[in-house]
């Protein structure tokens, strides 16, 4: 396997790409799992609906972007699982350890799991 | 990639002993990559851990930025070597679990590493779970 190096990403016409940094999917009901992943080492189930995700390598700085979105769970009540939270202790996103990802029922805040959860992270050059 | 490991950390956190028991999961991904012998030294991300905590100690970590050299180690560093799989789960604890689950004294295990099927699948009962002693 090679591995290509460069500062930015473009096509040949200039337009740019952003590459993710990290990525994964998970499945937060029964025994969470891993469906697939990118650049992660692990996440771990906290409780109901909230889920850490550690990063494989530490970012440089606290200048990424993430995102993350959970799929609708019809078993519960027809209540819809929101992300509302992505954040870790602080107010500033951790370059070096976990990041939360966690879920409400829409209508109630009330922490819910979803068995789909995707949660992707975009740096910075 | 290989067979998806049937390795899972069950952990508390001496922290908040009240909290459900936390269940890590490993990416199987970095676990080849370990297995493989693509890691740098454990004390590479214990390095760059430690200065972002300080940075939120100082209360300057908004801003904070990693040293460029320290940063680089993760790839730069020699390589530790192809790890068992075993190996590979505790360099995992060490990597990704808060470090006050090992590395201080307690009057209990904080973390075990187990099989998947030792880990309740059933959420409810898996919230009102406790490590065995």
């Amino acid at each position: 396997m090679s591995t290509l190096k460069a500062d930015s990403f473009a096509n040949t016409s200039g337009v740019p790409y952003y590459p993710a940094a990290c990525m994964v999917t998970l499945n937060g009901t029964g025994t969470i799992s891993i469906t697939g992943s990118d650049g992660i080492s692990s996440i771990t189930d906290n409780s109901t609906g909230e889920y850490y995700v550690d990063y494989s390598n530490s970012f440089a700085n606290t200048n990424y972007h993430m995102t993350a979105t959970a799929r609708d769970n019809s078993s519960v009540g027809g209540s819809r699982p929101k992300v509302f939270a992505m954040r870790g202790y602080t107010d500033s996103t951790f370059t070096t350890s976990r990041e939360m990802i966690a879920l409400g029922q829409s209508n109630t805040a009330e922490e819910i799991d979803s068995t789909k959860v995707t949660g992707v992270w975009l740096k910075d050059f | 990639m290989s067979e998806y490991t049937k390795y899972r950390v069950v952990f508390d956190d001496p922290d908040a002993l009240d909290e459900p028991t936390k269940v890590l999961v490993p990416a199987q991904q970095w676990l080849d990559e370990a297995m493989a012998g693509n890691l740098p030294p454990i004390w590479v991300y214990w390095q760059l851990q430690d200065d972002e905590q300080q940075a939120i100690k100082e209360g300057r970590h908004s801003e904070f930025k990693h040293d460029p050299d320290k940063h680089a180690l993760q790839w730069t560093a020699p390589r530790i070597g192809p790890l068992t799989e075993e190996e590979a789960m505790e360099y995992l604890c060490m990597k990704d679990l808060p470090r006050r689950c090992w590395a201080e004294e307690h009057n209990r295990p904080m973390f075990k590493i187990v099989r998947t099927e030792q880990v309740p699948s059933n959420r409810t009962f898996r919230n009102a779970w406790e490590m065995a002693v």
